[in-house]
């Protein structure tokens, strides 16, 4: 049992030593495949992750480059004569309650629904990172107090959480990142802790302490590269679990300006006809779908291409 | 054992004190004045003396450490203080509703594990079968979309284009029978178990390949042991100690989701009182239900815990030598 856990220990350090190791101790690198090389391989021969990487290529292209795709504005073009058109003709997604075309509603609510996502996952990261790395680094009583508080915010429902965070600080799209990052930081924490506490015993960076380098230097040159794998894959999955609570939230009612497409807000919109106009409700929702579908396809191959017990 | 359960419940305390700490402040430093939420007179000006008389009867005119203190002593008496919107008792409120959301909850998570566990099973030992491609899209599809919707989804499918089962209410066993339970809990108890079905089977799949291809399994078929004998006496009960961990920490993210949830079936539970309580704005209210769902939360966890120390003697091992 033992062997079996110090050669699993073993094994997954290996891959990840030599980059560094060889070009600081060594003086010259070793001959070595490259590690990101390694993993951009490892990710394009799978195939559901290069469906999801496409998918997300399309979605994100679309709803940039919105007006490309509708003549509508979204906002603006109101057709009072012909609301709530059934999907069809000229509008082929059909209009909302006050006659905007939901086609162009989606592309544009898409720049919202997938900033929020993104910018969520950013701050929850740095958060969470920060918080990994100073416990897993410093142990003792650091370590004691920082992990215990993340799991105290783990243990918190974290939808209440959000949705009280948004009852102080109002409703507004700004304040849905805050309350999302704020509530989903600790899964980072912990990840990067484990991580950290693999990388502290390893042998480049005990020769680095040996060395003499700073704490900052070995953090930043050492540690941190090291934890990037994790890193990203949390990083993906947490955009799409953002995209999911926020729709929540703004289903809700905590979206703050119901103008604004929003694809959240547009299911919020559709919530008074949904026994008459069920499109309304239906089109939102697949969007929210397929697009954290596409960013879990994508999470789900880099958390293979990484895995070191994939590299054979 | 009994040592690592009092442990368990004393280490419950401080994370209680810091959650209400934290709820408490962040309600503190919200705009609004509690005068206005509780005479609902944001509109209307009140006297100096009617403001004063109101501040000292609900003792907002204490400095704030006090005030955390002395909520803080009230609540382990049970008394969380009084709606600021109905004046009702808080604590017995929110308790009146927990056991919709309780129900709720536990439904949810039998029917999760209904699914999930053939289903993960059924993929790991038929691997690469329909089986293991169906385990395979409920695990990718069951995760990507969003909860509340397909609440909605099942809404428009079974109520509104079926006629099937009823789109909202509540039904207790008692008073309308168990079909009439039943028929009002399955749709909600649905929606909000796809999430879970979906990771539960991924992970019980994926844990279940894993014990397989060890070698007690591999030594258990080579005695000539009968495949059913390999699969529940050795593999099966190794392969659930990751999944149990997972289902604790799900149900955070279930009580959660149970907000939404029952906002859409009109389900008569705690997440309902919680979003009309924070539209209006009434603190107390809000704090004792974070409170409570936070402490039927970790003793949920607590007894998940226990439950795993039981299955793995491992672990009892490690907690005792700690010490």
């Amino acid at each position: 049992m033992n062997q079996d856990n110090d050669k699993k220990r073993r094994d997954e350090k290996l891959p990840q030593a030599p980059e560094s190791a060889g070009k600081e101790i060594g003086g010259e690198a070793l001959p070595v495949t490259n590690y990101w090389a390694n993993v951009v391989r490892l990710f394009f021969k799978n195939k559901m992750a290069v469906v999801g990487l496409v998918m997300m290529i399309i979605i994100i292209f679309m709803c940039c480059a919105a007006p490309l795709f509708t003549k509508y504005d979204p906002v603006a073009d109101m057709e009072y004569y012909n609301v709530k058109q059934p999907p069809g003709g000229d509008h082929w997604l059909g209009t909302d309650h006050v006659g905007r075309d939901v086609w162009s509603r989606l592309l544009y609510g898409g720049r919202t629904s997938v900033l929020t996502g993104v910018l969520v996952a950013l701050f929850a990261g740095v958060i969470g990172v920060t918080v990994g790395l100073v416990a897993g680094y410093f142990g003792g009583v650091i370590d004691a107090v920082l992990m215990r508080f993340t799991d105290i915010m783990l243990s918190f429902p974290f939808m209440i959480l959000a949705i009280a965070i948004m009852a102080a600080l109002g409703s507004s799209q700004r304040n849905i990142v805050i309350s999302l990052a704020v509530t989903s930081w600790p899964g980072f924490a912990r990840l990067t802790r484990s991580q950290v506490l693999t990388i502290k015993n390893s042998e480049y960076v005990e020769s680095a302490k040996v060395a003499g380098f700073k704490n900052a230097r070995i953090i930043f040159k050492h540690v941190l590269p090291n934890c990037m794998g994790t890193f990203i894959i949390q990083l993906t999955l947490t955009i799409g679990g953002a995209i999911l609570s926020a729709a929540g939230l703004a289903y809700l009612g905590m979206s703050p300006n119901i103008a604004e497409p929003e694809w959240g807000a547009m299911l919020n919109d559709g919530k008074p006809y949904l026994q008459t106009h069920a499109y309304l409700t239906t089109i939102p929702g697949i969007a929210i779908s397929i697009t954290v579908l596409a960013i879990n396809w994508i999470g789900d191959g880099l958390r293979d291409a990484f895995d070191p017990k994939m590299r054979k | 054992m009994w040592a690592y359960i009092f442990k368990r419940l004393l280490q419950a305390i401080p994370t209680l004190l810091i959650i209400s700490f934290l709820i408490f402040s962040l309600l503190y430093i919200t705009p609004g004045d509690p005068v206005d939420l509780i005479k609902g007179s944001e509109n209307t000006k009140i006297s100096e003396e009617t403001r004063a008389a109101i501040e000292k009867e609900w003792g907002l005119d204490k400095p704030f450490l006090e005030r955390y203190v002395n909520f803080v002593i009230n609540a382990c008496r049970g008394d969380l203080g009084q709606s600021y919107q109905t004046g009702e008792d808080v604590f017995d409120e929110v308790m009146a509703r927990m056991p919709a959301t309780l129900k709720l909850t536990a439904a949810s998570m039998v029917l999760a594990l209904l699914i999930s566990l053939p289903l993960g099973m059924l993929a790991a030992i038929r691997h690469n079968s329909i089986w293991d491609s169906m385990a395979t899209v409920l695990a990718t599809v069951g995760v990507a979309v969003p909860k509340f919707w397909f609440g909605l989804m099942l809404i428009i499918l079974f109520s509104f284009k079926l006629g099937w089962l009823p789109s909202m209410g509540w039904a207790t066993i008692s008073e309308d029978g168990l079909a009439a339970f039943l028929r009002a809990i399955i749709l909600p108890a649905s929606s909000l178990a796809l999430g879970m079905a979906a990771t539960q089977t991924r992970m019980i799949r994926s844990s279940m390949l894993e014990v397989l291809g060890q070698d007690y399994v591999r030594y258990a078929r080579s005695k000539g042991l009968r495949e059913r004998f390999v699969i529940w006496g050795h593999a099966f009960k190794n392969a659930m100690i990751p999944v149990i961990t997972i289902v604790g920490g799900e149900i955070g993210g279930l009580l959660g989701g149970a907000v939404v949830t029952e906002q859409i079936f009109s389900w008569p539970g705690v997440g309902r009182l919680a979003i009309n309580s924070i539209s209006k704005r009434d603190y107390p209210m809000i704090q004792g239900i974070t409170l409570l769902l936070c402490t039927v939360f970790l003793f949920i966890n607590i007894l998940v815990d226990i439950t795993y120390a039981f299955i793995d003697p491992r672990i009892r091992y490690v907690s005792s030598t700690k010490k």
